[in-house]
C-alpha cells in the first residue's frame, strides 16, 4: 500500500490515498492471521488458487477390419472429453463448467465390382461439444482482479464484489450462464479405379468425388435474460455485495477485539428481481463446404529395372462458407487443376520426375486465371553403384537429390478484384422538408486489377543423405525460395485517385536455409535398442521489393526487411531529475512523468516522440532457427522417448498486466515492486523497472524494455511404456496390450516471467497445459 | 476397349463444354457493375448523390467530423481545449505539433478514408465519372442533362475548393483516374482557380436558379455564384499569388477582388430580381431576428432559411446522441454536462484572446480597442467586462449571467476561479494538467442544455439542432465589401 501511494503520488493524483491508520491495521491483521479469501474485513484471495484447478481428460478408441471375397471394411470410434482447469460448479439451471466432450467416426468401403473395377466409399466425421461461460479474457483475471477488496463471498453469503460490479472472476464464471457449442464435421468420398491392362499392362483410370462440410451451432442460457436485456440487467439476477470498510477509525470492543465499521456498502442486483434465464438454441454460428471431384489416368510399368509411371488429372473444387453479416453463404470459390506426373526410376540408382501443373482459379480476370506450374527432381543413389559395392560395409546409404519447382498462389486476390463493382446504398433525402427520398444510390467499391494473376513461388532444394554402419544416418538439405508477384494492395497509387484499390502483383520475397538431421539407432547385446534424433533448421528472409512511399523514411521502408518485422521505441535509461523529464523530447502519450520513467529516443531528432521513432528490431516475433532432440529406448517390453524442442530468436512483447504494478488500477502488485527505480539505485545497473504509478501510459508503449526474448528449451513429450509378453496374452485372446505414461510439456527452461507461457502472445490466452496421461493399448 | 475411349472421350467432352473459363467464371447476376449506374437518369442521379454524403458537419462530433469540431477556431488561437475523448488530436494544435498527425490519424491534415481530404478525392472521383460518362444514359432529356450534369460541375468545383483551401494549387483532378494515369503534375494556386471557375461557369449556365419543393437542398445557380464569388476571393489575397516553388509576400490581385466583388453584386442582383427565397435578415424586424437566432441551431424540423445559399441539410439524428455529446463534451463545464472521465474532462473555452478583441466603449462613449488607452480597459479589473461591444455578451458567458436553470431554479453562471467547472477540471485527473480559460461559448449552446432537463426528446440537449452552413447571404456581402476593400 505504500508502494500505491508512491504510485498515486507520482501520477500527481491526490485522492484515494491509503492512510497510515489504514495501513496499520493491514499490517495487525497480516500479524494476527485475519487475512483470508473469505474474510470479510481483511480479504486476501490467490486468484490462481481459487481458479485454477486440475484438468483431466479421456480418451477412447476402437478400430474393426475385416474383409470378405468382393470388399474390405476398416471402422473406427472414437471418444475424447476434456475437463477443464478453472473452477466453476454446476447450477439448477445451466452448466457454467468448460468441457470438450467429442465423438468421432471413420468407416472404408473397398468394393471389387469386377476383377478390374475398385469401388471406395468412405464416410467419417466428428460431433463435439464445447462447454462454456460468458465470462471472457478468462486467464487475465487471473492476473489482475483486485486481492483484497472483496472477499470471494461475504459471511452473509452473497459474492463479494467492488463498488464498480463485475469484478469478482469467480462471480462471473459462475453466475453469467452458459454457452454450449456443437461442432459438427463430416467427410464422404467415393473413387472408382479401373484397370486397362487389357490396352497395355499397368494402365489404369480412376474418378473421385469427395464432399466435406462442417458447422458450428450454439446454444446459449443466459442467466436473468428472459426478456432480452443488456448483460447489465441480467446482472440484476444475481446479487452481489460490496462493502467498504473504515480502517482508520478502529472500534476497540469491550472484549479487547478490533472492529471496524462499514463506511459505505450496497448490492449490485436485487432481491426482488430473480428473473428466469433466457434461451437460445441452435444459432448457427459457422458453416462450410467443400466439393472435389477429378478424373485421371495412370500408368505404371516396370521394363528390365525401368520403372515408368505417369499421371494425368483433372480435378475441380468448389468452396462455400457463412458470411456473418450479412448472413448468407458466399458465392463458391472455384478452381480447376490440369495436372500431368512423369516418373522415372533405374534400379533405385537413377531417379527423376517431372511435373506440370495448369492451375487455373477464380480469383482474376479472364485470361489471367490459368497459370503453368512445371517442376523436376533427380536424384542419385551413388551407393547403388557397381563401383561402390567395396564401401557399403561402412556407408551403407549416399544420395544426392536436387529439385526445382515452381508453384502459384491466389490466396492474396481480392475477391472479385478484376470487377468494377458498385455498391447500391440507401437513400438521400432532399426537399422542402427533407422528406423526399432519392435512390437508390450507388457508390464504387474499388478500382479492379486486371492484370492481377497468380503469384509464383520458385522453389530449390539440395539435398544429401547418408548412412553409416545402418545406424547413422545424416540428412542435409539446403534450399532456397524466391516469391514474386504477391499479391499486396498497392501503396503508392496517389490517394487523389479517390478510391480504394485491389490488391495487385506487387511484392517480391527470397528465403533460404538449411536442415539438417542426425539420427542414431543401435542396439547394446539383443534386447536394449535406442536411438536418438537430433533435427535443427535455420532460415533466413527478405523483402527484396515493396512499393514503399517515397515519403517514408528508409527505416520504415519494407523492402530489405525480413517478412514480419517489428518496430519498437528505444529507451535507453530512466529519468534521474525533473530537469530531465523536461529537457528531453516531448511525447503525445506522456502523462506524469517524474524522475525514474523512461527516456525514449528521438530517433528522427524532429523534437518529438511518435510512431516515427519507432525503429526496426533485430529480431522477429516468430522462430528462425529451431532445434529439437528426441531419444528413447526399449528393453524387454519397457520403452521409453522423450521429445525436446527450442526455438531461438523469438522476441515479443511482454504483455503489460505482467510488467507494471497495479495492473488494473487496484492495489495489487507484481511480485517484485521495489526493484523499481530509485535515486538510490540510479547509477548501478542500466536500465531499470520504472517508477511506480497507476496511470501507466508513459511507460506502457511498445519498446525495447518490454520486448523480451520468448525463446525456450521444452520437454515437450516423455513417454513410459511396457506390453505384457505374447505369451500371456495369447490366452487371452489379446494380441497387444501396452501400458502407458505419457506427459506433456513437463518442464520448461524461459528467460521471461515464469506466468507466461512462451508459446502464446498475451496474458489472456488459454495457458498451454502441463498433462499427464495414463492409460492402455489394447489389440485383439 | 472402344467403351472406354468412348468414356474418356465423354469425360473430354464434358471438362471442355462446360468449358474451363467458364467453370470459373463469376455469376453474372451478382453485384451492379459499371454499365448499369448508365441505364437511366436516375441511376447516374444515384451515382452522384453520393457526393452530398461527403460534405462536412463540421458543427457536430461524428464519424468523419468526429475530430473536427472547434478546428478553425483551436487553429485561429480563439479556443482553447482540453478534449480528450479517444484519441481526439486538438490538443495538439496547443502544442504545435500538429503536422505530425498526417499520417495515422483520419484527422483534418490525415490522408485515411476518413480525413476531409480523403472525401474530397472520393466525392471528386463520383463528378468526374458522371461528367465523363453521361453520355452513355440512353434518353436523357435537356432538363435532366442540364440538372445532373450542373450539379456534378458544382461538386466537382465545391470538393476541388475545399482541397485547394488546405493544400494550395493542386494537380487537375478533372477525370477518372486509374492506376495507370493518376500521375499529374501539380499546378499553381492560380491555375487550379481558373479550373474551378470553368466548372463553375458550367455550373451557373446548366443549374436552375432555385429547385421545386420536391428538390430543395440540391445546389443551384445561386449556391454556384455564391463559391464563384468566394473562391475569387480566396484567390486574390496575397498568399495564394505565389507559384510552387516559393512562398513570398505578394500584393493582392486587385484585378481578381474586382472580379469577385463584381460576382457578388450580380449574385445579390439576382436573388433580389428573382424568387430565389433568399435575402438578408432584416435587423429592425423583430421576426426576422428571432429566427436569426437559429443560424447555427435551430429547432427541428427546420432545414431551410432565408439567409442559407450553400448548405448541408443532414444532421444527426436523435438516435446516434451526436447532438447531445457534442454539447456536453464540447461546451459544458462537466456539473452541468453530468458526464465522467475523459468525457467530463474535455471542454473547449474561448481563449483570452478573442475575448479582448471585444471593443470597450471608452468615457467618451465611442468603442476603442481594448489596447488603446482611450477604451479605459484595465486588465484584470472588474470593470474590464463592463461595456464591451454588445457582440461579447451575445457570443460569450460571462460570470453572473443568468443561464437557464438547474433543478427548477435559476442558475448563475458563477466566477470561474473557485466555481463548480474549476472545480471539476482542476479535481479530474484527466484534466488537472491542461489549460482552461473559464468563458463559455454561448454561440453555439442554449439555456436549456444542461442535464436537469429532461433527456427525451425535445428536451434539454435535444431542444435543437445543428447543421453546418457553408454560406450565407450575409457572407456575399462581407465578401462583397472585402473585395471592394
Amino acid at each position: 500500500m505504500k508502494m500505491y501511494n508512491e504510485a498515486k503520488r507520482n501520477d500527481n493524483n491526490w485522492t484515494g490515498m491509503y492512510s497510515d491508520q489504514t495501513i496499520r491495521a493491514w499490517q495487525n491483521a497480516y500479524a494476527e492471521g485475519l487475512v483470508g479469501p473469505y474474510s470479510d474485513i481483511f480479504p486476501e484471495i490467490d486468484w490462481y488458487d481459487e481458479l485454477v484447478q486440475l484438468g483431466t481428460s479421456q480418451n477412447y478408441n476402437i478400430n474393426v477390419n475385416g474383409k470378405s471375397d468382393v470388399m474390405r471394411y476398416f471402422a473406427s470410434v472414437g471418444y475424447r472429453y476434456d475437463g477443464d482447469i478453472y473452477k466453476a460448479d454446476k447450477q439448477p439451471d445451466y452448466d457454467p463448467r468448460h468441457f470438450y466432450r467429442r465423438y468421432n467416426w471413420r468407416s472404408n468401403f473397398d468394393f471389387d465390382l469386377t476383377k478390374t473395377t475398385l469401388f471406395s466409399v468412405s464416410v467419417a466425421g466428428s460431433m463435439a461439444y464445447r462447454n462454456s461461460t460468458f465470462a471472457n479474457d478468462f486467464y487475465r483475471s487471473v492476473i489482475n482482479s483486485p486481492t483484497s477488496s472483496f472477499p470471494i463471498k461475504y459471511s452473509d453469503g452473497y459474492w463479494g464484489d467492488d463498488e464498480n460490479q463485475g469484478s469478482n472472476p469467480l462471480a462471473n464464471t459462475t453466475a453469467n450462464g452458459q454457452i454450449h457449442d456443437k461442432i459438427f464435421r463430416g467427410w464422404y468420398d467415393a473413387s472408382l479405379v479401373q484397370k486397362l491392362d487389357f490396352i497395355t499392362p499397368g494402365l489404369q483410370i480412376r474418378a473421385k468425388v469427395s464432399y466435406s462440410t462442417s458447422s458450428r451451432n450454439r446454444n446459449t442460457i443466459k442467466n436473468g435474460g428472459i426478456f432480452g436485456g443488456t448483460d447489465a440487467e441480467m446482472r440484476q439476477s444475481t446479487q452481489r455485495e460490496w462493502r467498504i470498510y473504515d480502517y482508520d477509525n478502529p472500534v476497540y470492543q469491550a472484549d479487547g477485539s478490533v472492529t471496524y465499521d462499514i463506511l459505505r456498502s450496497g448490492f449490485h442486483g436485487r432481491e426482488d428481481y430473480q428473473l428466469p434465464p433466457s434461451t437460445s438454441y441452435d444459432v448457427t454460428e459457422a458453416y462450410d463446404r467443400r466439393l472435389y471431384y477429378d478424373v485421371g489416368i495412370e500408368y505404371a510399368q516396370n521394363f528390365n529395372g525401368h520403372a515408368i509411371t505417369a499421371l494425368a488429372l483433372v480435378n475441380r473444387q468448389n468452396y462455400q462458407n457463412r458470411e456473418s453479416n450479412p448472413s448468407r453463404l458466399i458465392y463458391p470459390k472455384k478452381s480447376e487443376d490440369w495436372v500431368g506426373r512423369v516418373t522415372y526410376n533405374w534400379r533405385e540408382r537413377y531417379l527423376a520426375e517431372v511435373n506440370a501443373g495448369y492451375n487455373g482459379t477464380d480469383a482474376f480476370a479472364r485470361g489471367n486465371r490459368f497459370g503453368f506450374f512445371p517442376s523436376y527432381s533427380v536424384g542419385w543413389r551413388v551407393t547403388e553403384e557397381p563401383f561402390m559395392e567395396s564401401a557399403r560395409a561402412w556407408l551403407s546409404n549416399l544420395k544426392i537429390r536436387y529439385s526445382w519447382g515452381q508453384s502459384g498462389v491466389d490466396t492474396g486476390a481480392t475477391r472479385w478484384g478484376y470487377v468494377a463493382l458498385f455498391e447500391q446504398q440507401g437513400n438521400i433525402n432532399f426537399g422542402e422538408s427533407q422528406n423526399v427520398g432519392y435512390g437508390p444510390t450507388y457508390s464504387e467499391s474499388r478500382i479492379p486489377q486486371t492484370d492481377s494473376t497468380w503469384e509464383t513461388s520458385t522453389k530449390q532444394n539440395l539435398g544429401i543423405e547418408m548412412g553409416f554402419w545402418n545406424k547413422l544416418n545424416i540428412s542435409l538439405d539446403l534450399f532456397d525460395e524466391k516469391r514474386e508477384g504477391i499479391l499486396l494492395t498497392p501503396r503508392t497509387v496517389a490517394r487523389w485517385v479517390g478510391a480504394d484499390i485491389a490488391a495487385a502483383n506487387i511484392g517480391r520475397v527470397k528465403n533460404h536455409g538449411i536442415d539438417l538431421e542426425v539420427q542414431w539407432n543401435s542396439k547394446i547385446g539383443s534386447e536394449f535398442r535406442y536411438f536418438a534424433n537430433f533435427a535443427f533448421s535455420t532460415s533466413e528472409n527478405r523483402i527484396t521489393f515493396r512499393d514503399d512511399p517515397a515519403g517514408f523514411p528508409e527505416y520504415q521502408n519494407d523492402r530489405g526487411k525480413p517478412v514480419g518485422w517489428q518496430t519498437r521505441y528505444i529507451v535507453i535509461g530512466n529519468y534521474y531529475n525533473i530537469d530531465d523529464v523536461f529537457n528531453a523530447a516531448q511525447s503525445s502519450f506522456a502523462t506524469n512523468v517524474v524522475p525514474g520513467d523512461f527516456v525514449y529516443i528521438d530517433y528522427n531528432a524532429d523534437g518529438t516522440i511518435n510512431d516515427n521513432d519507432k525503429i526496426i528490431t533485430k529480431h522477429l516475433n516468430y522462430p528462425l532457427t529451431t532445434y529439437s532432440l528426441s531419444f528413447g529406448f526399449n528393453y524387454k517390453g519397457f520403452g521409453f522417448s522423450c521429445l525436446w524442442y527450442a526455438p531461438t530468436g523469438v522476441y515479443k512483447l511482454m504483455p503489460s498486466v505482467l510488467l507494471y504494478d497495479f495492473p488494473n488500477g487496484t492495489v495489487k502488485s507484481q511480485p517484485n515492486p521495489d526493484k523499481r527505480w530509485t535515486r538510490e539505485t540510479a547509477n548501478t545497473v542500466g536500465l531499470q523497472k520504472p517508477a511506480l504509478h497507476i496511470n501507466k501510459t508513459h511507460n506502457d508503449q511498445e519498446h525495447n524494455y518490454r520486448y523480451r526474448d520468448f525463446s525456450y528449451l521444452r520437454l515437450k513429450n516423455v513417454e513410459i511404456n511396457y506390453s505384457l509378453p505374447q505369451q500371456l496374452l495369447s490366452k487371452a485372446f489379446i494380441s497387444g496390450c501396452q501400458f502407458y505414461a505419457t506427459g506433456n510439456n513437463l518442464l520448461t527452461f524461459q528467460k521471461i516471467d515464469k506466468r507466461m507461457d512462451p508459446e502464446t502472445d498475451g496474458a489472456t490466452a488459454y495457458p498451454i497445459v502441463r498433462s499427464y496421461t495414463f492409460g492402455v493399448r489394447l489389440t485383439f | 476397349m472402344k467403351r472406354f475411349y468412348l468414356y474418356i472421350l465423354a469425360l473430354v467432352t464434358v471438362f471442355c463444354n462446360t468449358g474451363c473459363e467458364d467453370y470459373l467464371d463469376k455469376a453474372p447476376s451478382l453485384g451492379i457493375e459499371e454499365d448499369e449506374i448508365y441505364t437511366s437518369y436516375e441511376t447516374l442521379r444515384g451515382h452522384l448523390d453520393r457526393c452530398y454524403t461527403y460534405l462536412e458537419r463540421t458543427m457536430v462530433t461524428n464519424q468523419q467530423a468526429r475530430k473536427r469540431n472547434g478546428v478553425p477556431m483551436v487553429m485561429s488561437d480563439e479556443l482553447a481545449t482540453s478534449l480528450q475523448v479517444g484519441d481526439n488530436p486538438l490538443p495538439n494544435f496547443h502544442s504545435g505539433n500538429w503536422y505530425s498527425l498526417w499520417r495515422n490519424d483520419d484527422f483534418e491534415v490525415g490522408f485515411n478514408n476518413a480525413a476531409p481530404i480523403y472525401l474530397c478525392f472520393a466525392a471528386l472521383r463520383i463528378a468526374n465519372r458522371v461528367i465523363e460518362n453521361y453520355e452513355r444514359v440512353p434518353n436523357m432529356t435537356e432538363q435532366q442533362i442540364n440538372e445532373v450534369v450542373g450539379q456534378a460541375y458544382f461538386y466537382r468545383a465545391w470538393f476541388y475548393f475545399q482541397l485547394m483551401k488546405r493544400l494550395g494549387g493542386m494537380p487537375p483532378l478533372n477525370h477518372v483516374m486509374d492506376i495507370s494515369n493518376y500521375d499529374v503534375p501539380r499546378l499553381t494556386y492560380r491555375e487550379s482557380h481558373e479550373l474551378l471557375i470553368e466548372d463553375l461557369d458550367k455550373a451557373i449556365e446548366m443549374l436552375p436558379s432555385s429547385w421545386d419543393d420536391a428538390n430543395i437542398g440540391r445546389p443551384d445557380k445561386v449556391a454556384a455564384m455564391g463559391v464563384k464569388s468566394m473562391s475569387q476571393l480566396y484567390a486574390a489575397s496575397p498568399l495564394m499569388q505565389n507559384g510552387l516553388e516559393s512562398t513570398v509576400k505578394m500584393p493582392y490581385d486587385t484585378d481578381l477582388a474586382l472580379e469577385a466583388a463584381r460576382n457578388a453584386k450580380e449574385l445579390l442582383d439576382f436573388i433580389s430580381a428573382n424568387n430565389t427565397g433568399r435575402r438578408l435578415t432584416n435587423a429592425s424586424n423583430g421576426n426576422d431576428m428571432e429566427s436569426y437566432k437559429h443560424i447555427f441551431y435551430f429547432p427541428p424540423p427546420g432545414w431551410d432559411h432565408e439567409e442559407y445559399i450553400w448548405w448541408n441539410r443532414t444532421y444527426v439524428t436523435d438516435a446516434d446522441n451526436d447532438n447531445e455529446n457534442t454539447i456536453r463534451v464540447y461546451w459544458l463545464w462537466p456539473h452541468l454536462d453530468t458526464f465522467t472521465g475523459q468525457d467530463a474532462a474535455s471542454c473547449s473555452m474561448p481563449t483570452y484572446n478573442i475575448v479582448k478583441m471585444f471593443d470597450r466603449k471608452g468615457p467618451d462613449g465611442v468603442y476603442y480597442p481594448t489596447d488603446d488607452p482611450r477604451s479605459g480597459y484595465v486588465e484584470g479589473d472588474w470593470s474590464a467586462f463592463r461595456d464591451r461591444d454588445p457582440r461579447l455578451y451575445n457570443n460569450i458567458l460571462l460570470p453572473g449571467e443568468r443561464w437557464g436553470e438547474w433543478n427548477n431554479n435559476p442558475y448563475y453562471v458563477s466566477s470561474w476561479v473557485g466555481g463548480g467547472g474549476y472545480e471539476n477540471f482542476y479535481s479530474n485527473t484527466l484534466s488537472r494538467n491542461r489549460q482552461f480559460t473559464g468563458f463559455l461559448a454561448k454561440k453555439f449552446i442554449w439555456p436549456e442544455a444542461n442535464r436537469t432537463y429532461g433527456a427525451t426528446l425535445d428536451e434539454g440537449f435535444f431542444i435543437y439542432r445543428f447543421k453546418t452552413i457553408y454560406i450565407r447571404v450575409t457572407q456575399i456581402y462581407l465578401d462583397y465589401a472585402e473585395a471592394l476593400f
